[in-house]
């Protein structure tokens, strides 16, 4: 297989067509079968973590092991003498990019992945830029989507809690409109889906409606997307109020479909009950756990011309 | 009746006609036009022959340069710059939305990287509906011009 992404950048969802995305969950599944293979040998991926991130930085290190590629990199950029010295990010990029065959980044600062793949020729992943992007979650999210429905296209979609600050829901909210996805959008007022992004879905013909308890909606869809319903948000009486109108019960759950599949980015605090995870409809962790096979996939397609599969 | 003109004419110089109600002063400030020495002649809330309400602005002794009016068409796209010589009006431009700007504008959200690096901003314009909408090319975010 030829690869259409060879030496290109992960930055943005909005960057790939709907072909390269199909081509990325093809490639994803076939790792998900066979994990282990030699297509980074001899390669060094270089993990640049401007701040913290748990499952990222591991699920993006175990892809490369699992390719019999080498990991370079840092987590905590105040404890590099770069960090420590006031280096600005483009001269940083720059002299990784002229050590690592590809670049995975996370920097607090929306755009700083952009700003990387401008000064190195080194691919460059986003990895998360502050509130932007996140497009590896966002693949392996589809990625668990196909798997779990046996398709991607003309599913209802429900978003749940906050739709206004996470980033991962803006990014698969856009990446829903390639294909043809029924939204609901699941949240408190103060925390809905910002205007931006609902006149970007209202202008590629995508149906979605606004709904404030999960109530509404659970018997109506295929994929119940789950966020963190963060409590700093709200003074202590109004979460109160709220919160059983977001919080996901066992009770609630078997109001659903059967195939319905509950999904999350994770961590999730106190939104999913814990009963919920013995439940067949609970699919996070399997999400969680796509991650690598996602990230395979996408480093692989950036690093080599003629795929072996 | 004797016709007059709310706002005297020039004899060498530029006139920007037609610029939407309210955006004069943004235009004024944009270019810093109040701090030269030119003379300068601001129109606001005039009646226009197409129907409401638009702001004008004359400069006597010199013209716009090309980035001046792509900074001017941001905020008054379908606005004329009239090219004046001899009380003559020596070219008419009807000015057109640009399709991005590049190190004009700041990026209003103060996450985005090219608040925090040497970086030269740029953003696509998007006309939508009666609104401009400004993306900007590394945060993603989306504006109006308001934000600026």
């Amino acid at each position: 297989m030829k690869s259409p992404l060879f030496g290109a950048d992960i930055i943005s969802i909005a960057d790939l067509s709907q072909s390269d995305i199909l081509t990325i969950l093809k490639l994803a599944a076939h790792f998900k079968k066979h994990p282990n293979a030699d297509n980074l040998k001899q390669k060094i991926i270089a993990t640049c973590f401007f701040e913290p991130s748990t499952r990222t930085r591991l699920s993006f290190e175990t892809a490369v092991h699992r390719l019999a590629g080498s990991v370079i990199g840092f987590d905590d950029a105040q404890q590099t003498s770069s960090g420590q010295k006031g280096e600005s990010l483009r001269d940083a990029m720059r002299v990784i990019g002229s050590y690592a065959d590809a670049i995975v980044i996370r920097h607090p600062n929306a755009g700083a992945a952009r700003l990387a793949s401008e000064v190195t020729n080194t691919p460059v992943i986003n990895a998360g830029d502050g509130g932007n992007q996140h497009p590896s979650q966002t693949l392996l999210d589809l990625f668990s989507i196909q798997e779990s429905q046996g398709k991607l296209k003309g599913l209802n979609i429900a978003l749940v809690g906050d739709l206004k600050y996470g980033r991962t829901v803006h990014s698969l909210a856009q990446a829903l409109t390639l294909f043809d996805a029924r939204l609901f959008f699941v949240s408190p007022e103060a925390l809905a889906m910002p205007d931006s992004i609902c006149e970007y879905l209202r202008s590629r013909g995508i149906r979605y409606s606004f709904h404030k308890d999960l109530h509404d909606i659970i018997d109506k869809v295929d994929v119940l997307y789950m966020t963190r319903l963060q409590k700093e948000r709200f003074i202590a009486s109004e979460f109160e109020q709220i919160k059983h109108s977001f919080i996901l019960t066992p009770e609630l759950v078997a109001q659903g479909q059967k195939h319905m599949k509950v999904m999350h980015p994770l961590p999730r605090v106190q939104e999913i009950h814990q009963a919920v995870d013995q439940m067949p409809q609970a699919y996070y962790f399997e999400q969680a756990a796509n991650g690598v096979p996602t990230r395979q996939a996408m480093l692989t397609l950036l690093l080599q011309k003629e795929i072996k599969v | 009746m004797k016709k007059t003109l709310s706002v005297s004419a020039i004899e060498n110089g530029c006139v920007i006609d037609h610029i939407p109600e309210g955006q004069a002063s943004k235009i004024l400030h944009a270019l810093k036009l109040t701090e030269g020495d030119c003379q300068l002649t601001v129109g606001m809330h005039l009646k226009s022959k197409r129907g409401g309400r638009k702001d004008i602005i004359k400069l006597e002794g010199r013209q716009f340069t090309q980035d001046e009016l792509k900074t001017i068409s941001i905020y008054a796209a379908g606005a004329t710059v009239n090219e004046i010589k001899n009380f003559e009006v020596l070219k008419k431009n009807v000015l057109a939305l640009p399709e991005s700007v590049t190190g004009l504008l700041r990026c209003p959200n103060s996450n985005c990287i090219s608040n925090h690096e040497c970086v030269t901003s740029k953003f696509t314009l998007e006309q939508q509906h009666q609104h401009v909408q400004f993306h900007c090319h590394y945060c993603e975010s989306g504006f109006s011009h308001l934000a600026f």
